[in-house]
């Protein structure tokens, strides 16, 4: 296993296009790393570019103690596992597996062994005679995963191995995902567009936009402590709200509607009043009796079973719009409902639809951000 | 309305079978009847009207055909080089496909757009360069010389229909493969030829057809009899004076038995290797 140390790494297509903008990072040895971002982000390409699939514009990547600007994919030691999984479809699970050790010019019977013992790990033993297409989307992807783990690579390089399975595989193919790194320890970088993905399987994240990175985090961290209003649209589901705000004297007005922030916050925005976007997350409003906090009426619930999510018309707040707003699809802009505050609750609380409500938000767990630039104003 | 359009149906139906059946009886009349007069006594052979079904059938016409003139001799010497220019034309026109379709070179697109050239100039036109060719290579006069041209006279089509083939298929495998150890030619034996099969059957089938039915070539550089090939052999049937019907479609109906062969051997990959990029797998 080894360390991948990526040095002022940039990739461009032809003149215009710059995938990647100057990436600096070290995944260290067994790190599980995460890059998320939306498509078109360079994630791909970062990943493409340490497989020695895509050629490094400027820059260095190092695996371990080697350069690996000019090595071909097959002397960097890497293992890969494709989006669409990538299996020959001619060849059996069994040649599938094995390709990469007869590559290697493994003996016969030294590859027959550690082709069963993969297939035992990852639970296919009993499919090595079959062809991919004779497999189900979940074999497949483990098959995929052997063939990738069969080489005993240095680093794991996977390109969105999950996006092909419906939604209960993927929770599970997720599972197994975590429990195989713990088990391995291999050094791995995990391409994603999935923020649920990101935030599950990463020991940390590397939310990419336009090829330049926002935020390199913990997955915690980066859901709590948003460098900028683009990572907190982005990371968490349903997408944080933001709010149109102005810090006073007495704390935070919002609308009508006053927060009170917590001293630590207080202090860091002495010097500082006027306007801010306000960042909050679905689950930090509470219900309030408060003849001060912000009124809403419920346009539509949504019952998820152990919580009801409610989209809020509120009155007097107004939602910020940053250019681009942050995170969210061009659909989602346009949608109706846009304008509307998404607030989640546990099951118990009754919130029925065109329902008149009161709310206050937690004023420990906002977020502010600057309205020209979106960066965030309590990073640290 | 439902009887309506049950109605149209039906027409429509009647309408498809009638101009299908007329398709099939255009192409197959001529067939069937070199297949009855194969079998008809040299003395029935031109009556009229003209018999479908033979009244004395005979094997005779048969027995001649493969006696006379070396045919059987013809027959392998036809098989040789249909085979061997089968096997080369299709090996080195995959190498050019993939070349083209996977590789990135300076000259690649002129190195295509020559091939095309290839492909729009008629082989007649080239019969005198190529035989002053053959005879600086000593190729005059031997079924090698048979060999050579056909190959390179197959190259260019086979080039274009198998390099579009090879454009479509997933890069991610070849990219796995890659990642995996293989080279350029373990992808092109391991993964592009395994693959292509659809398309390989189809460029195999037209140049086996193209060199076995070749006559033009084939009369212009052999001289040797016992170099002849079937079509060769086949024209011999026919006299200046008189042309023995019954020998030629005789021998013609044993020279459709290797291409039929082969067609069924081929049949299911090459259906689907000519509805290939039809609808997206």
């Amino acid at each position: 296993m080894a360390s991948v140390d990526f040095a002022h790494v940039s990739k461009r297509f032809g003149e215009d296009v710059v995938a990647v903008d100057d990436f600096t990072l070290t995944v260290r040895d067994g790190e599980f790393l995460i890059l998320v971002g939306p498509s078109g982000c360079g994630k791909t390409t970062l990943l493409r570019m340490v497989a020695g699939l895509e050629e490094v514009s400027e820059g260095e990547i190092h695996i371990g103690d080697t350069r690996v600007n000019d090595l071909p994919p097959t002397d960097r030691d890497i293992a890969m596992v494709f989006q669409n999984y990538a299996l020959y479809p001619h060849m059996t699970v069994y040649d599938n597996l094995v390709f990469p050790l007869r590559q290697k010019r493994m003996h016969k019977d030294d590859a027959r062994a550690r082709v069963r013992e993969v297939a035992r790990l990852l639970g296919i033993d009993e499919l090595l005679g079959r062809k991919p297409r004779a497999l189900s989307g979940g074999q497949r992807q483990r098959v995929a995963i052997g063939r990738a783990l069969v080489r005993e690579p240095q680093v794991f390089l996977m390109d969105e191995p999950l996006s092909n399975l419906d939604a209960k595989l993927r929770v599970q193919m997720r599972a197994e995902l975590i429990s195989l790194h713990k088990r391995l320890g291999i050094t791995t970088i995990y391409v994603t567009h999935d923020q649920t993905e990101a935030m599950t399987l990463g020991d940390r994240v590397v939310v990419l936009r336009s090829g330049v990175v926002q935020q390199t985090d913990v997955p915690e961290r980066l859901y709590r402590h948003p460098a900028n209003m683009f990572v907190g649209g982005f990371i968490g589901s349903p997408a944080m709200n933001f709010l149109e705000g102005r810090i006073e004297q007495d704390g935070l007005a919002l609308g009508e509607a006053r927060v009170e922030l917590p001293e630590s916050v207080r202090r860091r925005l002495a010097r500082r009043a006027g306007d801010v976007v306000v960042g909050v997350r679905p689950e930090d409003f509470v219900l309030s009796a408060n003849g001060a906090a912000i009124q809403a009426a419920v346009e539509i619930t949504e019952a998820l079973g152990p919580e009801t999510l409610a989209h809020l018309r509120a009155q007097g707040l107004r939602i910020a719009h940053l250019g681009e707003r942050a995170g969210k699809s061009e659909d989602e802009q346009s949608s109706e409902l846009s304008d509307t505050v998404v607030v989640r609750f546990d099951s118990n609380t009754a919130i029925r639809t065109g329902e008149q409500i009161r709310l206050m938000v937690n004023g420990e767990r906002v977020q502010l951000f600057d309205p020209a630039s979106g960066d965030s104003l309590l990073a640290r | 309305m439902v009887v309506g359009s049950r109605r149209r149906t039906r027409l429509v139906l009647g309408g498809r079978l009638t101009v299908l059946s007329f398709g099939a009886v255009v192409m197959m009349l001529p067939f069937v009847y070199m297949l009855a007069t194969s079998f008809k006594p040299n003395a029935l052979v031109l009556e009229i009207p003209p018999q479908f079904f033979p009244h004395h059938p005979t094997t005779t016409n048969y027995t001649d055909a493969w006696t006379s003139n070396q045919f059987g001799h013809y027959f392998f010497n036809s098989l040789w080089v249909a085979v061997v220019t089968t096997v080369a034309a299709v090996l080195l026109s995959a190498m050019m496909a993939y070349a083209l379709a996977r590789f990135r070179f300076p000259g690649r697109t002129v190195a295509f757009g020559l091939i095309l050239i290839g492909l729009m100039v008629p082989g007649m036109m080239m019969l005198i360069p190529q035989f002053l060719l053959a005879k600086k290579l000593l190729l005059l006069n031997s079924l090698w010389g048979l060999v050579v041209f056909y190959t390179g006279g197959n190259l260019a089509l086979n080039t274009f229909l198998l390099r579009s083939f090879f454009q479509d298929l997933p890069h991610e495998l070849d990219e796995a493969m890659v990642v995996d150890g293989g080279g350029p030619w373990t992808r092109f034996w391991r993964l592009v030829l395994p693959l292509s099969r659809p398309a390989l059957a189809v460029v195999a089938i037209f140049t086996f057809l193209a060199s076995w039915d070749e006559f033009t070539w084939a009369l212009t550089i052999i001289n040797d009899p016992s170099k002849y090939t079937l079509p060769i052999g086949i024209a011999l049937f026919q006299g200046q004076h008189s042309t023995s019907w019954g020998l030629v479609f005789a021998a013609s109906a044993i020279a459709i038995g290797p291409v039929i062969a082969i067609f069924a051997v081929f049949q299911r990959q090459f259906v689907s290797g000519i509805a290939t990029g039809a609808v997206k797998a």
